[in-house]
C-alpha cells in the first residue's frame, strides 16, 4: 500500500468533524444520523478490498477537498436544454432546493411535493419515515444519511395517473466544488402511474461531489418509469444509489443514461416484495477520456411469480473504464421467478477497459434465470461494407454504435422523454473524436 | 475507365498479386477467372480500398485519377461499386436507413440533391420488385436473416440504386441456385450501358452464360496469365485449369 494513501478511517474523522460543524444546519432526523455515524465508525468507508467496490476506487475522491456551496444565482435558460418538454420540474442548485426555478403546477390532488429540508425539520425523536435503504451495506448510504441536507419528497396519491413527466433537476453551478448529500423519497400509490426523471448536470466545469440516495416505494399495481440522466462535468464525482421496494403487481421501469463525471457509480437495489412484481432495469454508459462509470445492481426476488430483467450496455472510448456488477438473488419462496441479466460493452479504443461481474444466487428450484456478458470492438467488416457504399467513416461508425445502443430504447413510448434521451445519446456520438481506425 | 499497371500487392508481408496489368474500357464487360487462391478477391479488395492490402508497386488509374489515393467512401462516390462475395450482416442498422444513407452520401459526393423519404421509398420498392425481392426483407436489419440468394439480390439492389460507372462483382454467382442466378444476372444486365463497365470475378463459367463478357482473363499465381474472348471461358470450363498449365488450387 502506498504511503500517501489516505486511510478511510481518517476520512471518517473528517466527516465526523464536518458533521459536528454542520450539525445546526442539518434538518432533523437525529436518530437516523446517529445510527449512521455508528455504522461509519464500525465499518468505515468502502475500499477496493470491499467486495462490491473491487473495481471502483474512491481514494481520489476521499483525497479531494470540497467547500460549501455559495448561493449561486442561476437562470432557467442556463439549463434549458436539459428540461424535458412538457414536464413538471423540481430544481436544485448545488444541492439546495430552488423554488423560483421549479415549476410544479397542476399536480394538486395527484401528488404532494416537499423539499427534504422542510420535511425533516423538527422530526427528531423518531425515524421520520420507514427507510428502505440498507445503510449497513458497503457504500456511501450511511454517509448520505449522516449528512443529508436536501432532496425531493414526492408522494403520489392512490389511483392517479400523472401524464406529464416529473423531472428532478440537480444543477451544479459553474466552478462549484460542493459536497452534496441528497436524499429523495418517492412513493407511488396503489394503482397509480407516473414517469420520473432525475437529471444531474453541471453548468461549465465543476469539481463537486454528489452523493445521492433515492428511495422508491411502489405500492400494489403501481407503475413507475424512472429515468436517471447523469451528465455532470467530467471533473465531478457522482455516487448515486436507488433503493426500490415493489409490492404485488407493481412495475418499475428504470433506465440510467450515464455520460458525465470523472467517476460515477449508479447502484440500484430492488426488492420484489410481493407476488408478480416486475422490474426492468436498463443502463447505458457512454464514456471517454479517463472517465470511470460503474453500474451495480441487486435484484432480490422475495416472492413467487416475479419478473426481473437487466440490460446494461457501455460504449467506451479513449482510456475510459466501465464496471457492471449485476446480482440476482432468488429466495426459497420465489418459485416461478423469471430473472434475466445481460451486459454488453463496445470498445472504441484499445485503451478502454470494461469489467463485468454477474452474480446469481438461486435458492428456489422452479425458476428461469439467465445472465450473459460480452465485450467487443467495432465490427471492421461492417464498417468496410458501409464505407464501400459511399458512407464516410465517422457516419459509418456512428451507425454501428447507434445500432449497438438503440435496442435499449425499444419498447419505450414515443414521447418527449424518449426524444430527450435520444438527443443526448446522439450528441455524445457526434462528439466522438475524428475517426480512429482500431489498429 | 480503369487502368491497372504492374500491380503488386502483399497481405501481411506475403505477395499475392505479382504484377497485374489490366485495362477496362468504358462500356466493356470483363471477366477474371482463375483457380482458388490466385488472387481474384485480393484484386477486388484492393480496388475497393480495404485495409491490410499493401500495394508495394504499380498503380491503378480510374478515370485518370489515382484510385489508391481515394478513401473507400470516395471511391464509391466516384462510381466504383463492389458487390461482395460474402455480404456483411449488420445487426441493428435498418436496411432502409442504410440504403437511404448510402444513396444520399453518394449523391452528396456527386453534388446532387438528396432524395426525399417519399421518393426514396418509391424508388427502392420499384427496384426491389424488379429483382423479385420481398419488401419485408427491407424491414430487417442489413442482411440479417437473409438467405444466400437474398443477400446477393440485396447487393444487386444496392448497385442499381447507386448506378456505378464500374461495378466489380466478386463471385456473385456463388451460392445461388439457377433461378436466383438468372434474376441477379438480369439485374446486372439491366445496368449494362455504353457508359458503364463491369468486372466479373468468378471461378466458374456458369455466370458468364448469363452475363456475356467482352473479354476474359485468367489470373494465376498473381498475374494475368492469358486473356481472350468469351470463348476462353468455355474452353477453360471444358478442359479445366489444369489443361492450361495452372494448378487447380494454388496455395494462397
Amino acid at each position: 500500500m502506498s504511503r500517501t494513501q489516505l486511510h478511510p478511517d481518517s476520512r471518517i474523522e473528517y466527516h465526523e468533524s464536518y458533521f459536528a460543524a454542520l450539525r445546526d444546519q442539518l434538518p432533523g432526523a437525529s436518530i437516523l444520523r446517529k445510527k449512521a455515524m455508528e455504522v461509519l465508525k464500525r465499518d468505515g468507508l468502502p475500499t477496493r478490498r470491499t467486495e462490491t467496490w473491487k473495481y471502483t476506487d474512491l481514494r481520489q475522491l476521499f483525497r479531494s477537498e470540497f467547500r460549501p456551496a455559495a448561493h449561486n444565482k442561476i437562470k432557467r435558460d442556463a439549463f434549458e436544454s436539459y428540461i424535458v418538454e412538457g414536464s413538471h420540474s423540481i430544481v436544485f442548485v448545488d444541492g439546495l432546493f430552488s423554488a423560483s426555478l421549479s415549476c410544479l403546477e397542476g399536480l394538486a390532488g395527484k401528488a404532494e411535493f416537499e423539499s427534504l429540508a422542510g420535511f425533516l425539520n423538527g422530526k427528531d425523536d423518531r425515524d421520520p419515515w420507514p427507510s428502505i435503504v440498507d445503510i449497513e451495506k458497503a457504500g456511501l448510504a450511511a454517509l448520505n444519511t449522516l449528512l443529508m441536507k436536501d432532496g425531493v419528497v414526492f408522494k403520489i396519491a392512490d389511483g392517479v395517473s400523472i401524464d406529464r413527466p416529473i423531472q428532478f433537476i440537480f444543477v451544479m453551478s459553474e466552478n462549484s466544488a460542493a459536497e452534496m448529500h441528497l436524499r429523495n423519497l418517492v412513493t407511488v400509490g396503489l394503482n397509480s402511474q407516473a414517469t420520473i426523471i432525475q437529471t444531474y448536470i453541471s453548468i461549465g466545469q465543476s469539481t463537486s461531489f454528489c452523493n445521492v440516495v433515492t428511495e422508491l416505494v411502489l405500492e400494489k399495481d403501481a407503475y413507475l418509469r424512472h429515468i436517471i440522466h447523469q451528465d455532470s462535468s467530467d471533473s465531478s464525482w457522482h455516487i448515486g444509489q436507488v433503493a426500490a421496494r415493489l409490492e404485488s403487481r407493481a412495475h418499475l421501469n428504470n433506465f440510467v443514461l450515464s455520460s458525465g463525471a470523472r467517476l460515477a457509480r449508479s447502484e440500484i437495489s430492488v426488492d420484489l416484495n410481493d407476488n408478480q412484481a416486475d422490474c426492468s432495469l436498463k443502463g447505458l454508459a457512454m464514456v471517454r477520456g479517463r472517465q470511470h462509470c460503474d453500474n451495480t445492481t441487486d435484484v432480490i426476488h422475495h416472492k413467487s411469480h416475479c419478473r426481473s430483467s437487466q440490460s446494461y450496455k457501455n460504449v467506451l472510448d479513449d482510456y475510459s473504464r466501465t464496471v457492471f456488477q449485476g446480482r440476482i438473488f432468488v429466495s426459497p419462496n420465489s418459485q416461478k421467478t423469471d430473472a434475466h441479466q445481460m451486459s454488453r460493452n463496445l470498445l472504441l479504443s484499445r485503451g478502454a477497459n470494461a469489467d463485468s461481474k454477474p452474480e446469481l444466487i438461486i435458492h428456489a428450484d422452479d425458476v428461469k434465470c439467465s445472465h450473459g456478458a460480452a465485450v467487443g470492438e467495432l465490427d471492421q467488416d461492417a464498417l468496410f461494407y458501409l464505407k464501400t457504399r459511399g458512407i464516410d467513416g465517422p457516419t459509418a461508425r456512428n451507425m454501428i454504435v447507434h445500432a449497438f445502443v438503440s435496442d435499449l430504447l425499444e419498447g419505450m413510448p414515443e414521447d418527449h422523454v424518449k426524444e430527450y434521451l435520444k438527443r443526448f445519446i446522439n450528441s455524445w456520438l457526434r462528439d466522438i473524436k475524428q475517426f480512429k481506425e482500431v489498429a | 475507365m480503369l487502368l491497372i499497371n504492374n500491380l503488386h500487392v502483399s497481405v501481411q508481408g506475403k505477395e499475392i498479386l505479382r504484377g497485374v496489368n489490366l485495362e477496362i474500357g468504358t462500356g466493356e464487360v470483363h471477366a477474371i477467372m482463375g483457380p482458388n487462391g490466385s488472387g481474384k478477391s485480393t484484386l477486388s479488395y484492393v480496388l475497393s480500398g480495404r485495409e491490410g492490402y499493401d500495394v508495394t508497386e504499380g498503380e491503378i488509374l480510374y478515370n485518370g485519377k489515382n484510385l489508391l489515393e481515394l478513401d473507400i467512401h470516395e471511391r464509391a462516390g466516384e462510381g466504383l461499386f463492389l458487390a461482395f462475395q460474402y455480404p456483411v450482416e449488420i445487426p441493428g442498422v435498418s436496411s432502409m436507413n442504410f440504403l437511404r444513407t448510402s444513396l444520399n452520401s453518394v449523391r452528396g459526393y456527386r453534388g446532387e440533391k438528396e432524395v426525399s423519404a417519399v421518393d426514396f421509398l418509391k424508388l427502392v420498392r420499384e427496384k426491389a420488385r424488379s429483382l423479385g425481392m420481398d419488401d419485408k426483407l427491407l424491414q430487417r436489419p442489413v442482411n440479417v436473416g437473409f438467405s444466400g440468394g437474398e443477400k446477393k439480390r440485396n447487393e444487386v439492389l444496392q448497385m442499381s440504386l447507386l448506378e456505378p460507372n464500374l461495378a466489380v462483382l466478386d463471385e456473385t454467382d456463388s451460392g445461388l441456385d439457377i433461378d436466383a442466378l438468372k434474376v441477379v444476372a438480369d439485374g446486372v444486365n439491366a445496368l449494362r450501358s455504353p457508359k458503364r463497365s463491369t468486372l466479373l470475378i468468378t471461378h466458374y463459367q456458369r455466370l458468364l452464360g448469363y452475363i456475356v463478357p467482352d473479354f476474359v482473363h485468367v489470373l494465376a499465381k498473381g498475374k494475368i496469365a492469358t486473356s481472350g474472348s468469351k470463348e476462353l471461358a468455355v474452353e477453360l470450363e471444358k478442359k479445366g485449369y489444369g489443361a492450361f498449365g495452372f494448378d487447380k488450387t494454388e496455395a494462397a
